[in-house]
């Protein structure tokens, strides 16, 4: 039972990290990134092979961070000529030519077969399963110096400017910013943090394949994104939660529910997932949190109001 | 005593020429060899009927459109081709005729983000911290204050900018370009929708920025505005400069009567 609170938690730490990096970009600039999963796997597969080729942990993990970023600043610069909607295809496209590659480019990536036997590191804590709570601890210590980075970046002037191109890119430009650098710059810094969660993720199966990478990756951050509330990273860490959760806790139907088969059950479980998501959105359309606001009151040059 | 505060808030100002201007929408011509021509210091007011080609013209200034031909200049320099950010970070500066807040920050944070330089607002800087970005910061945050002192809007100050009024929302577009340091101000009716009262301030602020030798120009439809404001009058119709002078010289011309009434050439 331990054992499996562990690796849950493994897990929603690492689809927080995913969602956060989600928020950053689709959240706060809004970059709607549809082939999420598609930069999350090249995070995974290029750390995986960093280790696999020897590099230490830091070395794969920045890597890995490297690449990804990079390959992100790729589609954002590409894209800016395309109207704001086509970004969805780009991404979309961008996730399909990867799983396609490490289908097909077996001599780097395994194929099918995928990747296995990577070196994964951990903290060495005492007790059975000492080795699962120590990368569980790596996994948390990442997902928190992840918020810090992505919560810094929204209170900072830079949060500003990437809400004012999600709002309204003209207006931004009118004023004097460079839209397509901003686009750029958050994209990749959110395609870097997709890089961490996959790299914990090589780390923690220490065996990667495609079918570990389908879309229901990238449904899955938008469910924690849109729970939680766009923009809002407190909310986002709850909503990716909250989700992991519902998808992990719904395995325990099969106990309550002994009347239907497997595969349907399978399914049931999806339909259950996506009605609660919609019901969620009925009764709070706008998510658990809201996007952090500087107030005019807290900077130390503005007078405080005259009333309250 | 209000003075010595708006001394920062433009630089001096620049010349803006645009030169025979052409632009059309498919078959429609908007602008038929339109020139203008904007001064430190004086007060333009661009007026004419609906579908005049006025807010176009406001466009090609900004860069928001690119003529078919003719040019459009910066104290000389051809800025024909420059992206409207970079013509913004010369010290141009335009507001639009419906108000375009950014309706996910507070009034506050869209004079934030226009004043904020480009040195605090790097990613980088965000990670680093620094104290003399926060002190970079809260000199951003006395100027909004002291803008939204000016247009009357401090108890709004933290209310998202989309919950303003529409007069609200005209208002922020003039004090959030303010925050920029602006060189020359184009403004697209810049009183639709505000109230009588606010829109005294506006006028008062829009004289006090040219006597501080700010270039402003605006599009207007209301005469009395236009008459206590504007240096400066040219009317646009079909595209085309019908006359331009004083207030009164303008007004007293057949054609622009004809104009008004829908009788143009
Ligand atoms: N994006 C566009 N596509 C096609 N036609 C346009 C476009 N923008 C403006 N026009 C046309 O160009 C002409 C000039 O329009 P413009 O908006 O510049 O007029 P205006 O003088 O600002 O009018 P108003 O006083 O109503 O604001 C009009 O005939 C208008 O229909
Ligand atoms: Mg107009």
């Amino acid at each position: 039972m331990i054992a499996f609170l562990v690796t849950i938690l493994t897990l929603v730490a690492i689809a927080a990290i995913l969602a956060l990096a989600l928020n950053l970009q689709w959240g706060l600039c809004g970059m709607v990134n549809f082939g999420l999963v598609g930069f999350f796997a090249l995070g995974a597969y290029a750390a995986a092979l960093l280790s696999l080729a020897g590099a230490g942990p830091a070395l794969a993990l920045l890597g890995a961070m490297v690449i990804t970023a990079a390959c992100g600043a790729a589609v954002a610069a590409l894209s800016h000529r395309l109207a704001e909607e086509y970004l969805a295809i780009v991404t979309l496209g961008f996730g399909e030519v990867v799983r396609l590659t490490l289908l097909n480019e077996s001599w780097l990536t395994g194929g099918a077969l995928g990747l296995p036997g990577i070196p994964s590191p951990t903290l060495r804590l005492p007790g059975p399963g000492g080795e699962h709570v120590g990368f569980l601890v790596l996994c948390l210590i990442a997902l928190a110096l992840a918020y810090l980075v992505v919560e810094r970046l929204a209170r900072a002037p830079f949060g500003r400017l990437m809400r004012a191109v999600r709002d309204d890119d003209v207006v931004a430009a009118t004023l004097g910013k460079d839209v397509v650098r901003v686009r750029i710059a958050a994209f990749a810094i959110g395609c870097a943090l997709l890089a961490l969660g996959g790299a914990l993720h090589a780390w923690h199966f220490g065996y990667i394949d495609p079918s570990q990478f389908t879309p229901i990756v990238t449904a899955y951050a938008f469910m924690a994104v849109i729970a939680g509330g766009r923009g809002s990273n407190p909310g986002i860490l709850v909503g990716a939660g909250v989700v992991m959760l519902l998808i992990e806790g719904s395995r325990f139907l099969k106990d309550v529910v002994d009347f239907v088969a497997a595969d349907q059950l399978a399914a049931l479980r999806l339909i259950l997932i996506g009605a609660g998501l919609i019901l969620f959105l009925i009764y709070r359309p706008q998510g658990l949190g809201r996007e952090y606001r500087r107030s005019a009151a807290s900077f130390p040059t503005v007078p405080a109001p005259a009333s309250s | 005593m209000t003075g010595a505060m708006y001394d920062q808030i433009s630089s001096k100002g620049a010349t803006l020429e645009a030169r025979n201007i052409d632009l059309s929408f498919g078959g429609v011509a908007a602008l038929v060899r339109c020139s203008l021509r904007l001064e430190p210091g004086r007060v333009t007011a661009v007026i004419g009927p609906n579908g005049a080609g006025k807010t176009t013209l406001m466009d090609v200034i900004g860069g928001r459109l690119r003529p078919d031909s003719g040019e459009v200049r910066l104290d000389g320099a051809d800025i024909s081709r420059m992206p409207p950010h970079r013509r913004a970070r010369l010290g141009l500066l335009r507001t639009f005729q419906i108000a375009r807040e950014l309706e996910g920050l507070t009034l506050f944070e869209n004079l934030l983000l226009a004043g904020q330089g480009r040195a605090i607002e790097h990613p980088l800087a965000a990670l680093a911290g620094g104290r003399r970005h926060r002190r970079a910061e809260a000199a951003v945050a006395a100027r909004a204050h002291g803008l939204l002192e000016r247009v009357g809007l401090v108890g709004q100050a933290d209310l998202p900018a989309g919950a303003l009024s529409g007069g609200q929302k005209k208002l922020l577009e003039v004090a959030r370009a303010l925050m920029v340091s602006p060189r020359i101000l184009v403004l697209d009716e810049p009183t639709a929708g505000v109230s009588p009262p606010l829109a005294r301030v506006l006028a008062d602020l829009t004289r006090d920025l040219a006597r501080e030798g700010l270039t402003v120009a605006f599009v207007e439809h209301d005469m009395d505005f236009v008459q206590n404001v504007a240096d400066h009058v040219v009317v646009l119709a079909e595209g085309q400069v019908l006359a331009s002078g004083s207030f009164a010289e303008v007004t007293g011309t057949r054609d622009v009567i004809d104009a008004y009434l829908g009788r143009a050439a």
